[in-house]
């Protein structure tokens, strides 16, 4: 008997640490939106937008990371789970990894539309390597000057839309991109096509004054710098092509890159 | 001879693995301290906003030089607080967290009081600074979070056998942690 007691009791204390994994896991679970798999960039949770709204947002968004690797999350959300929304900006951004590794260039804007019994609320949150081209005020007045007033009359794509060309334009203005690279090698390619010209003009200038003999007359003949230009116009279309191929993706979002956060970011409400 | 020779061998494991460990507990020790350092930029930041913040309220808020008086003097006392990160320990971080707290407190006072000063709030420049306030504010909770994640980890591997001999040995001491001060993790409400 008294074993059998003892054996219900383990029971029960089983019982209640398998309920504790039950309900302990869902929890921590609906805390903070899961990286959406395959990623987006657009991930309309609370439905404000439209299909084509989306896609079109998404395509420029993606544009726009691909040319400037600036990763830019709009998430809209019907319920903030009981965080600030400032946290639960920054919360996004750091377990999702928006941005680049080491740029830490990654913005998140949170949408939370109103609803009969609250306000709604919006706040852009920004990583660590864009608090220069987007400091607190900037990220402020984005929200409380270009959103806040379209989701005050429920157009809430509009209002999207206007925050994250607004982004948008705050990052291009300073921030310098990932096109460093390239812009070398063009200036590389342009250096050497520009010496490969000369070198055989001077060339070409030496032959016809050792031809000529006394003539003495330095001068480019014709066909010498028609070579020369085809050389050149070579090297710049085989340096064309394989920057086409790198340049044209497929047009759908790479991923997150493993940005950082530091809490950084301005707000509003209506 | 078979005996000496399983202890030499054990030997070499036991150090090769120490100085696995050994090495570890330094880039741990290491991200701790970088944790800190970011811990003292952002209130240093906060620090730096403060004058402009004191010198706009001034201008409309002449009554209330008391409350004024308190945030400058907190700050006072918060920026004299400097830890070094190696000497990290609960006494300077218990030291260091109630002169913050302390500024933090201060500076609720002084928003709560912003209220009856219509003209003060509707200040562009006291909007910025109150923006960049929050934004100030909401970094430092991030970045003690941080401190304490990285100093969680580095103590929970200090501690765990066969580490704890090695950290022993070097004497690698745990590091302390931010604990939320009572009443100072949640806003102060203002009532109407």
């Amino acid at each position: 008997m008294k074993f059998r007691l003892n054996s219900n009791v383990l029971a029960i204390r089983l019982l209640c640490i398998c309920m504790l994994y039950i309900y302990a896991k869902p929890i921590v679970a609906a805390e903070i939106p899961e990286r959406p798999n395959p990623p987006h960039l657009v991930n309309d949770l609370a439905n404000l937008l439209s299909s084509s709204e989306i896609r079109m947002l998404e395509d420029s968004l993606v544009a726009f990371d691909k040319s400037q690797s600036t990763q830019i999350v709009v998430l809209t959300v019907s319920s903030l789970e009981g965080y600030e929304i400032a946290d639960f900006a920054y919360r996004v951004g750091q377990t999702w990894g928006v941005g680049q590794k080491g740029k830490n260039n990654g913005v998140v804007m949170v949408v939370k539309p109103k609803t009969a019994d609250s306000r709604g609320q919006a706040f852009i949150s920004t990583g660590y390597g864009l608090e220069g081209v987007l400091p607190d005020i900037t990220c402020s007045r984005i929200v409380n000057n270009e959103m806040i007033p379209h989701f005050r009359e429920n157009d809430y794509a509009s209002g999207v839309v206007a925050g994250a060309l607004a982004i948008m334009k705050a990052v291009r203005g300073e921030y310098t991109n990932d096109s460093f690279d390239e812009d070398f090698d063009d200036v590389f390619v342009a250096v050497i096509t520009i010496i490969a010209i000369l070198v055989l003009a001077f060339f070409a200038g030496r032959s016809d004054k050792n031809g000529n003999g006394k003539g003495g007359k330095r001068r480019i003949s014709g066909s010498d710098f028609l070579t020369a230009a085809l050389f050149a116009s070579q090297l710049g279309k085989s340096s064309n092509s394989s920057w086409g191929s790198f340049s044209s993706g497929s047009g759908s979002f790479g991923g997150f890159g493993g940005g950082s956060f530091g809490g950084g970011g301005g707000g509003g409400s209506w | 001879m078979k005996t000496l020779k399983t202890l030499l061998l054990l030997s070499i494991a036991a150090i090769s693995m120490s100085s696995c460990s050994y090495n570890s507990m330094v880039e741990k020790q290491e991200s701790v301290e970088a944790a800190w350092s970011q811990v003292e930029n952002v209130y240093q930041r906060r620090a730096d906003l403060i004058p402009n913040l004191v010198a706009t309220v001034k201008g409309y808020a002449e009554h209330e030089q008391e409350t004024l008086t308190g945030v400058v003097e907190a700050r006072a006392k918060a920026t004299s607080m400097t830890i070094d990160a190696s000497k990290l320990n609960e006494q300077s971080l218990k030291e260091f967290q109630a002169a913050q707290d302390g500024l933090t407190q201060a500076l609720s006072r002084l928003l709560v009081v912003q209220e009856q000063y219509p003209d003060l709030k509707a200040n562009e420049n006291f909007r910025d600074l109150q923006t960049q306030l929050e934004g100030t504010e909401n970094r430092i909770t991030v970045e003690r979070q941080k401190f304490n994640d990285t100093a969680r980890e580095y103590n929970t591997y200090i501690r765990k056998f066969p580490n704890n001999i090695v950290a022993s040995i070097f004497s690698f001491e745990s590091k302390p942690y931010f604990t939320a001060a009572e009443g100072a993790s949640t806003a102060p409400k203002v009532e109407f």
